[in-house]
């Protein structure tokens, strides 16, 4: 069966250890491409929506020769019913808030199956770009959601499996771990944030922060009014997604200088996570994977083994010239349940191994899970509610 | 004053005077003033010029000028135009044929008689443009423009210079014009031709240009001028206004214009006219139509984004769409991916497209009035009948400029319908394949250019 491949496929790129998609010239693409065509046939077949979009551009499966000109549906297109995932027990993932409002949040739902295949493609990914080094079990703080606050977010889950599978377990010490600062409401708890990371500081085993960017923004904003300028033990890490939303969120570079600054975590300690609702598999900085394996290389995105990237332009939707700029398009065999080629609206730039994410483009409704955190607008200079465009 | 020779004899001067020139220096032959002492200069040299203009020269003999130098530039083989072609195809990424025809329109509609009309339609008392005339109680005063008027400008499209110059010019004012840093040539290039026909008049313009954000032009630019006009998007523009909250300013911000066939005209004579304003600038400017709107059966909206895409297909063949900037084609693609999305959910309609998306036609019969990306992107829209053709109109997200009206100027409802785009908003009614043409008296966003310039003032005071 199809889908036993793609998992097999994907369960020996994991056991492979650490690496990185392959780029579309790379010369690694024999088994990815035989393996992407035939997901692609599947899926025109299966999902009526998609099939109805590929006959609307007039590319059919035996029309295509390569992944690269397998039809990427617009992520928008997981607003509409795909009709997939509808077995007994599936799980839905809704995007959070963006400024066209809750009704037209994208929808991934997916089967006790894909789930299962998720979580082991979280923790492959997670493990290859965050713990390279086997620092061991984590004090973690979670500044974002989880099932237990925003049970569709897939970033919760995802960052559940992270916890159950990395943090150190001590649920009633000083500090508690994991703990959790983020609420239901999206409400983010600063003073409680605050005071795990001070006592924190003062406690050796290595911490692992997961955050959005506008949270871990708006602590560092409340450090700094309280001239608090911390030191975590050795190793500790951040872990951001979300990405600089308007005036709401610091820059990369704010990002790394505040983190030295306030909590003593090195630049290469950082990693930005980029995900989406619509996609199973993540793309994260390489910084820390790139220094772990003895690479000094630019800051890029970097997928997994069983995912692909382009940058296209957006007027042709071939892929540009190296260094051009276009729009991200991404290629990920654990969607194989849903649509697994997925055009989105970011602006990126090919870098090193993978990507640079440059921003969402304008005209394009914001996004992302920044758009979860909504009761300290006020917290960040210059912030604004959120849902409001900057 | 009479103009320096006839127009025959100006224009050759006029190519002598641009074969000299040399376009990267700021213009053919007029520089472009880019600092604040630059300015100054410029404007003292403009008083002097506009206090002769003043005492000597008629409202004739203006627009004579202005005229002969507007003809000038309507001329295909006329040098600073062919000069120019090459500088404003690169900058504004337009094709080359389609800017000779966007040139034929913009200084077209400068004629002699124009101009004149113009003046009679905006002006009470002409007569005292040119001399004081008696008010009453022992009062004298004529009608004049601030002395100096600055205009700020977008850089969407070519020659919005033209109509604030010819209406400053006919107010007797000092017009200083700051182009967009992309496409700073053409103010200049026209001052030089006026040159060639009267340095007085020529010398009451003041082509500028400084980089967006330049707080000390900004600060200077705002003592020196009485008047200042400026239009642009609505954001830049409302920063702007909100550094000078004590200071009138007139803003053309962000409009969009429609088509419409309303039912008592024939669906196939106008998909020509709508594909030529659609390809117009590519879309950019405010007076493209984004959606069109045909009453009656839905066959006949059907039928006309069918006639478009054909029509739109020989555009395509004739004039290729040129790449354009990173963030334009992605609004444009985010457009037809929704197209795509709304097509596989509604049915009912028909996405069309040209080879390589080079034009897209969504025919979507209960399209609301919405502005799209431009770019030969357009929609086509299915309206049973007058009210929900307003009802529609009335939630246009951005207000309206123009309409494209495809019915006989004779038939009988003709006024009627442009009297309910009026009321409206619409500023610009006219017949498909005219949008991009407006006439110089054009009441962009309700401001008359030439009537909103004049009051009654002494030489004296004002000089």
């Amino acid at each position: 069966m199809l889908r036993d491949q793609v998992e097999r496929c994907i369960d020996d790129c994991i056991a492979r250890g650490p690496g990185a998609a392959a780029a579309p010239d790379a010369g690694q693409d024999g088994e990815f491409d035989a393996l992407a065509l035939a997901v692609f046939a599947e899926q025109f077949e299966r999902v009526p929506l998609y099939r109805r979009l590929c006959e609307l551009r007039g590319a059919l499966p035996a029309g295509i020769e390569h992944w690269s000109q397998i039809p990427a549906a617009p992520a928008d297109l997981f607003k509409e019913d795909l009709q997939t995932g509808t077995e007994p027990g599936a799980r839905t993932f809704l995007s959070s808030g963006t400024t066209q409002g809750p009704a037209r949040r994208s929808l991934h739902r997916v089967s006790p199956r894909s789930y299962e295949l998720y979580r082991r493609c979280s923790l492959a990914q997670f493990r290859a770009m965050v713990l390279p080094d086997s620092p061991g079990p984590m004090s973690t703080l979670l500044l974002g959601p989880s099932p237990a606050t925003h049970e569709s977010s897939s970033l919760g889950h995802m960052y559940q499996f992270v916890i159950d599978a990395f943090a150190h377990q001590e649920p009633q010490g000083s500090p508690a771990s994991p703990a959790s600062c983020f609420g239901a409401g999206g409400d983010l708890d600063i003073d409680g944030a605050v005071e795990w990371l001070r006592a924190s500081s003062a406690a050796s085993r290595p911490v692992l922060i997961l955050a959005l960017t506008s949270t871990i923004t708006a602590v560092f904003a409340a450090l700094r009014k309280r001239g608090l300028e911390l030191r975590l033990p050795a190793d500790s890490r951040l872990v951001d997604t979300g990405g600089s939303k308007g005036g709401r969120t610091l820059s990369r570079n704010g990002i790394l200088k505040a983190a030295w600054r306030f909590l003593h975590i090195p630049a290469y300690l950082c990693v930005a996570e980029y995900g989406m609702t619509e996609l199973l598999s993540q793309f994260y900085d390489d910084a820390l994977a790139s220094r772990w394996s003895g690479g000094l290389g630019k800051r890029a995105k970097v997928g997994p083994r069983w995912s692909r990237s382009l940058v296209v332009d957006p007027a042709t939707l071939t892929p540009v010239a190296a260094g051009q700029r276009g729009i991200l398009r991404h290629f990920d065999l654990a969607n194989f349940e849903s649509i697994a080629a997925v055009q989105t609206l970011d602006l990126g730039v090919a870098a090193g191994r993978g990507f640079e994410v440059l921003g969402r483009a304008a005209g394009a409704d914001t996004r992302g899970c920044s758009e979860l955190m909504s009761s300290i607008a006020g917290a960040i200079p210059g912030s604004k509610p959120a849902g409001e465009q900057s | 004053m009479k103009p320096q020779g006839d127009l025959k004899q100006g224009q050759a001067a006029a190519d002598a005077r641009h074969l000299r020139a040399t376009p990267s220096g700021g213009g053919a032959g007029v520089m472009t003033a880019s600092s604040a002492a630059a300015v100054e200069q410029a404007v003292r040299e403009a008083g002097r010029a506009r206090a002769r203009v003043l005492e000597s020269m008629t409202t004739s003999e203006i627009i004579e000028i202005i005229a002969a130098a507007a003809t000038a530039w309507t001329q295909p083989h006329f040098t600073p135009r062919l000069r120019l072609l090459p500088l404003l195809a690169r900058d504004l990424q337009l094709p080359r044929a389609l800017l000779e025809r966007g040139l034929d329109a913009i200084f077209g509609v400068v004629s002699e008689s124009a101009l004149h009309d113009f003046v009679r339609s905006e002006v009470e008392h002409p007569d005292a443009l040119e001399h004081t005339v008696d008010l009453g109680s022992g009062r004298g005063g004529r009608l004049l423009g601030p002395r100096v008027v600055f205009h700020s400008l977008a850089g969407n499209v070519p020659g919005l210079s033209i109509p604030p110059i010819v209406a400053a010019l006919l107010a007797r004012s000092i017009c200083v014009v700051r182009d967009s840093k992309r496409q700073p040539w053409l103010t200049a290039a026209f001052v030089a031709t006026l040159a060639e026909f009267s340095r007085e008049i020529a010398a009451m313009v003041v082509p500028a240009c400084w980089r967006a954000g330049d707080m000390g032009m900004e600060k200077m630019i705002f003592e020196l001028a009485h008047r200042i006009e400026l239009s642009g998007s609505d954001s830049t523009m409302r920063t702007i206004v909100s550094r000078h909250p004590r200071r009138p300013i007139v803003t053309r911000g962000t409009r969009v214009s429609v088509g419409v066939i309303p039912r008592e005209s024939d669906t196939d004579q106008w998909q020509e006219g709508f594909a030529a304003d659609i390809v117009q600038y590519e879309g950019l400017g405010c007076l493209t139509p984004h959606v069109i709107f045909v009453e009656g059966p839905e066959k006949r909206a059907a039928r006309l984004a069918r006639l478009l895409g054909i029509q739109l297909s020989r555009y395509e063949a004739l004039y290729p769409r040129m790449p354009r900037e990173l963030a334009l084609e992605t609004r444009r693609r985010a457009f037809l991916e929704a197209c795509e999305i709304v097509a596989l959910r509604e049915g009912g309609g028909q996405l069309l497209r040209g080879r390589g998306d080079g034009w897209v036609v969504h025919y979507r019969p209960l399209a609301p009035a919405a502005p799209g990306p431009g770019l030969r992107c357009v929609v086509v829209a299915s309206v049973t009948g007058r009210s929900e053709l307003v009802a529609r109109l009335q939630h246009l997200q951005v207000p309206l400029a123009g309409v494209g009206l495809g019915l006989e100027r004779s038939h009988r409802t003709y006024d009627d319908l442009a009297s309910t785009f009026e009321g409206l908003g619409a500023t610009w009614i006219c017949a498909p394949g005219q949008l991009q043409r407006p006439p110089v008296a054009w009441a962009q966003d309700g401001h008359r250019r030439l009537a909103e310039l004049l009051e009654w003032r002494t030489v004296e005071e004002n000089v």
